[in-house]
């Protein structure tokens, strides 16, 4: 298994979930998702096995030895099986804060299991946030479907700015919401 | 009334950069990470971003006479998206000696008038320190308006106490 030198503990668990290192035999699924999910992910165009494969060798393989990673990504299992992967991104050790990425496998987002395995994903995440001593983690979320910001809210985090007409998705001007929580 | 406009960087305009970038008080002002930067490195990042297609960097310059002209700071517009038509603009005066006579309300409708009517953004948006009193009102007066506040958002002197930065934006009035 993948360790990161930063984290002191490897795997988180809740239930029959936990976070991992990213696995980079993950990577074709990931990849899969993104590109079927480009529309709330902030990707220009559609990702390759060749692309993939150079971000895993030169990015991902080298987030695991540094004493501050930009990124911590992990792959999301339930009971053993990989049904999504996210992480801590865009990680500002100065200013100790750092933003969630979250993305569920394709055939699994629908409504009530997003709900579910977000809320889950939030509170293994924030365990992680905490362990790397961050003061602050936020989401940057596209306003497509209102209820994928409702495990944010159940798990007290705040909306922070709502920034209109932000972005063009499927041809219509759409707005940005970014919710936080102090650690 | 002193001549001002926006152009192109150049080389030659490295040290003023690396001045400007050294400067601790203004790092703070504008939340970049404070570090002494070399004239070679000022190069360097003029280079860098002037080469950057998702962004338009610009000197601000006040005209001496006809023929000379001094670089007193800069404007950027950044992250263009042009899809959605945004980018963020960031802008400051370096030149101490130039600050409070209105040069920044001048660059800034310069560095506007660029991003509305040249490049037909429909939304510019900036990020600025709350406690920036000067700052934040010159943005209101020019028409942003807050779209909200990034809490204890940076660090300083280990403290995150009321360290909140506000985003705001400009919508093309077409």
């Amino acid at each position: 298994m993948n360790s990161y030198k930063v984290l002191s503990k490897q795997v988180y668990s809740k239930d029959e979930f936990k976070i991992i290192p990213i696995r980079f035999e993950d990577r074709y699924d990931i990849m899969k998702w993104r590109n079927e999910q480009i529309d709330i992910l902030r990707q220009d165009s559609l990702l390759t096995e060749e692309m993939q494969d150079e971000y895993f060798n030169n990015v991902v393989l080298n987030l695991f030895d540094k004493a501050q990673p930009e990124q911590l990504l992990f792959s999301f299992l339930k009971d053993g099986e990989l049904i999504g992967y996210g992480g801590l991104v865009h990680i500002d050790w100065k200013n100790k804060n750092a933003e969630i990425s979250f993305l569920l496998n394709t055939d699994l987002n629908y409504i009530d299991f997003y709900l579910l395995t977000f809320d889950v994903f939030l509170n293994l995440i924030k365990e992680v946030a905490i362990s790397i001593d961050m003061h602050k983690i936020f989401t940057y979320g596209y306003c497509t479907e209102e209820y994928r910001f409702k495990p944010l809210i159940h798990n007290n985090y705040i909306l922070e700015a709502k920034l209109k007409d932000h972005v063009l998705i499927n041809e219509k001007l759409t707005d940005v919401k970014i919710y936080s929580k102090i650690l | 009334m002193m001549d001002l406009t926006i152009e192109s960087l150049s080389k030659k305009d490295a040290s003023k950069i690396a001045e400007w970038k050294s400067d601790k008080e203004l790092s703070k002002l504008i939340m970049s990470n404070y570090s002494k930067v070399s004239v070679e490195e000022a190069e360097e990042w003029i280079e860098r971003n002037t080469s950057d297609k998702n962004q338009r960097l610009f000197g601000v310059f006040i005209k001496k006479n006809n023929t000379q002209k001094e670089a007193i700071g800069i404007s950027r517009l950044m992250f263009i998206d042009f899809d959605a038509k945004t980018c963020e603009l960031g802008m400051y005066i370096g030149n101490q000696n130039y600050r409070g006579y209105g040069l920044g309300k001048k660059a800034l409708k310069l560095t506007l008038d660029f991003a509305f009517k040249n490049m037909r953004m429909n939304k510019v948006y900036l990020k600025v320190r709350e406690d920036n009193i000067g700052a934040v009102k010159l943005y209101k007066k020019v028409g942003f308006k807050q779209e909200g506040v990034l809490r204890e958002h940076f660090n300083e002197n280990d403290s995150f106490d009321n360290n909140n930065i506000l985003l705001m934006a400009l919508f093309n009035k077409r």
